[in-house]
């Protein structure tokens, strides 16, 4: 009968770790946690029976049925372990490998000795482990480390150098995985703040276009002659400058929106403009039915960066948006036909591009491009967004 | 003639300017609109103007790049922006006034008469840290402080730089005067001296009188300023 005091030891380190994890579990709902807690109860069962106390309560009699007992518990333990590593770094056929492997313990099991199912077992675990490590999964090293210890110590256990080693070697690695989880865990956190700030900041920004200088102190200027002459006209005015309000106050929360929404909000500007210009302004739409989710003020933006250059001389101006769905792609073409043939460095990337991009990464993140460039009688901007789940465009 | 240019993008807010600038000025004076930059530095190359009444923002080209132009000019500028965070700017580069979009008639009258007065109160001036002379087509920019002394030269200035060569500006003495801070002083007819670069003040009887700078120029302080500047310097 081994040391109980060691015994109770580990059991104790051991079932810490279980509460622990299945904290964890029931907090961020993570199979993963769940499987972790499973591996160190599958130990400490493995513990457990060795006391004597235990021992004795069983059905049946430890001695004879010694090395079997070890043997079961050793493979629930294993298959816990690799089945831990494939979800925690989000491996895909889980449960393929966790079958394929089950099915070579169960071989084993009649036909090789525990030490060599441990070994193999332990070898499973590096592989998955190296794998992520490739895939660049956060705390991966980490892990790495923690089961070269528990290889480490197992192999001195096994040559009888280290006593208990088996389970100083699942400590060490049980103290790995928690030093990889909570690093994994801030590092959530962390990205986590900086989408909320970068969102918020994206919301003020959008909210901040009603009363950059240029549009509101020009437009109010503009009312006060309007007033002065046209009071109908001045009514006209308000009414749109209102619109374009009342729809940006709707929206400003959102991250994404309807196109009507959008397309309201470019009908009042134009005619905002058209008043302040002295032009005429369309918009036409091809394609588009209104419903499509799309970040809010993306074509805004790009109507107002249209209207900034190349209007100057001129009595209309034409702009149009196109939709182009193509499988699991959808591409919004953009044109508008002001002449941009100044040279006081207009292609250049303006505040208002980086404010699209900014909102496409926020709510598809990788998954868009955009291309902006002058065409021949105008100036032209494809918006291409594709589903990173692959799934098809409405 | 007096011709007072605007520049201004919207024909609406044009329109208020050309009407607002009319009521306060007397027949004598010419006031016309142009709506880019271009037309109106085109108009400037044929016709001399008194005043430009200048919007910064003028169709996405940018403000400053515009202003640079009008202050290296002979005439006087007055900024009328929807921006106002740019007015100090504006102020350190020489303009007249600054005035904020939606404006009042008060407010442009306030400025017009700023730019009647040759020899205003130049309590506001301190802000004014920058000239701007025309080189071929390029705009340099002087820093004011390395100003020694500025000499009249018919419709232009010639500025005398610490440590660089002359420079000719196309203001006139007398406007000139209007924009530079206090520390500029008018001494003479054809010279305007930069005080903090004065070595001192020299008598040589029968009412002549010189400034020697800290470069060992000489020069001429005329009769009836002499006390004042005296009283100044001390």
């Amino acid at each position: 009968m081994e040391a109980e005091g060691n015994i109770i030891f580990f059991l104790s380190v051991l079932f810490t770790s279980t509460l622990f994890s299945l904290a964890l579990f029931f907090g961020y709902k993570k199979v993963a946690y769940l499987l972790f807690s499973l591996y160190c109860v599958t130990h400490s069962i493995k513990l457990l029976v060795k006391l004597e106390s235990v021992a004795s309560i069983l059905p049946f009699d430890m001695a004879t049925h010694k090395t079997t007992v070890y043997y079961v518990i050793v493979i629930m333990g294993m298959l816990c372990l690799n089945a831990f590593l494939l979800y925690q770094y989000e491996f895909t056929h889980k449960r393929r490998y966790l079958a394929g492997f089950l099915s070579v313990a169960v071989v084993f099991f009649f036909t090789i000795f525990e030490g060599f199912f441990l070994y193999a077992s332990i070898i499973s675990a590096f592989y998955i482990n190296v794998v992520a490590i490739t895939r660049k999964k956060d705390g991966a090293w980490i892990s790495l480390i923690g089961l070269v210890g528990l290889g480490v110590c197992t192999y001195l256990a096994g040559e009888g150098i280290l006593t208990f080693g088996y389970f100083v070697g699942i400590m060490f690695f049980i103290f790995c995985m928690i030093w990889a989880l909570s690093r994994q865990l801030f590092l959530q956190n962390k990205a986590h703040q900086e989408a909320l700030t970068k969102s918020a900041r994206l919301e003020n920004e959008l909210l901040k276009k009603n009363i950059q200088p240029h549009f509101i102190m020009n437009s109010l200027t503009s009312v006060q002659e309007l007033l002065r002459d046209d009071p109908e006209q001045a009514s006209e005015f308000i009414h749109s400058l209102a619109e374009e309000f009342e729809v940006f106050a709707r929206i400003s929360g959102d991250k994404l929106i309807a196109f009507e929404d959008e397309k309201k909000l470019i009908q009042s500007h134009l005619k905002i403009m058209e008043f302040r210009k002295g032009m005429r302004f369309t918009f036409t739409t091809e394609g588009m039915d209104g419903n499509e989710l799309i970040p809010p003020g993306i074509f805004h933006t790009l109507v107002e960066n249209g209207l900034t250059h190349g209007y100057s001389g001129r009595y209309e101006g034409t702009f149009k948006l196109s939709k182009h769905p193509n499988g699991k792609k959808v591409t919004y073409e953009f044109f508008n036909d002001s002449q941009c043939v100044e040279s006081s460095g207009m292609i250049k990337k303006g505040t208002g591009i980086k404010y699209i991009e900014a909102r496409l990464e926020e709510s598809f993140p990788g998954g868009w491009n955009i291309n902006s460039g002058p065409v021949d009688n105008g100036w032209h901007t494809s918006i291409e967004i594709w589903d990173q789940n692959g799934k098809p465009w409405k | 003639m007096e011709v007072i240019l605007i520049v201004e993008d919207e024909p609406l807010i044009a329109r208020r300017l050309q009407r607002m600038v009319g009521d306060l000025v007397s027949e004598d004076t010419k006031v016309l609109t142009k709506s880019t930059i271009d037309a109106a530095l085109h108009y400037i190359d044929e016709h001399p103007i008194d005043l430009m009444l200048l919007d910064l923002n003028l169709n996405g080209k940018n403000g400053f790049d515009i202003l640079q132009q009008s202050v290296a000019g002979s005439f006087h500028t007055i900024i009328i922006s929807a921006y106002q965070e740019r007015a100090i700017q504006a102020f350190e580069f020489g303009v007249l006034d600054f005035i904020g979009k939606p404006f009042k008639q008060d407010r442009l009258e306030k400025a017009l008469n700023r730019f009647r007065e040759c020899q205003s109160d130049q309590t506001d001036n301190y802000l004014v840290k920058l000239l701007a002379v025309k080189k071929n087509s390029r705009i340099k920019l002087i820093e004011i402080k390395d100003i020694r002394y500025i000499k009249g030269c018919g419709i232009y200035s010639e500025l005398f730089i610490d440590q660089a060569q002359n420079e000719l500006h196309d203001k006139t003495l007398n406007k000139l005067e209007t924009i530079l801070p206090d520390h500029f002083l008018r001494i003479h007819k054809s010279y305007i001296v930069n005080i903090k670069m004065v070595k001192h003040l020299e008598s040589h009887g029968s009412g002549k009188y010189n400034l020697t700078m800290n470069n060992d120029d000489v020069l001429p302080i005329s009769r009836n300023r002499y006390k004042d500047i005296k009283s100044i310097l001390n």
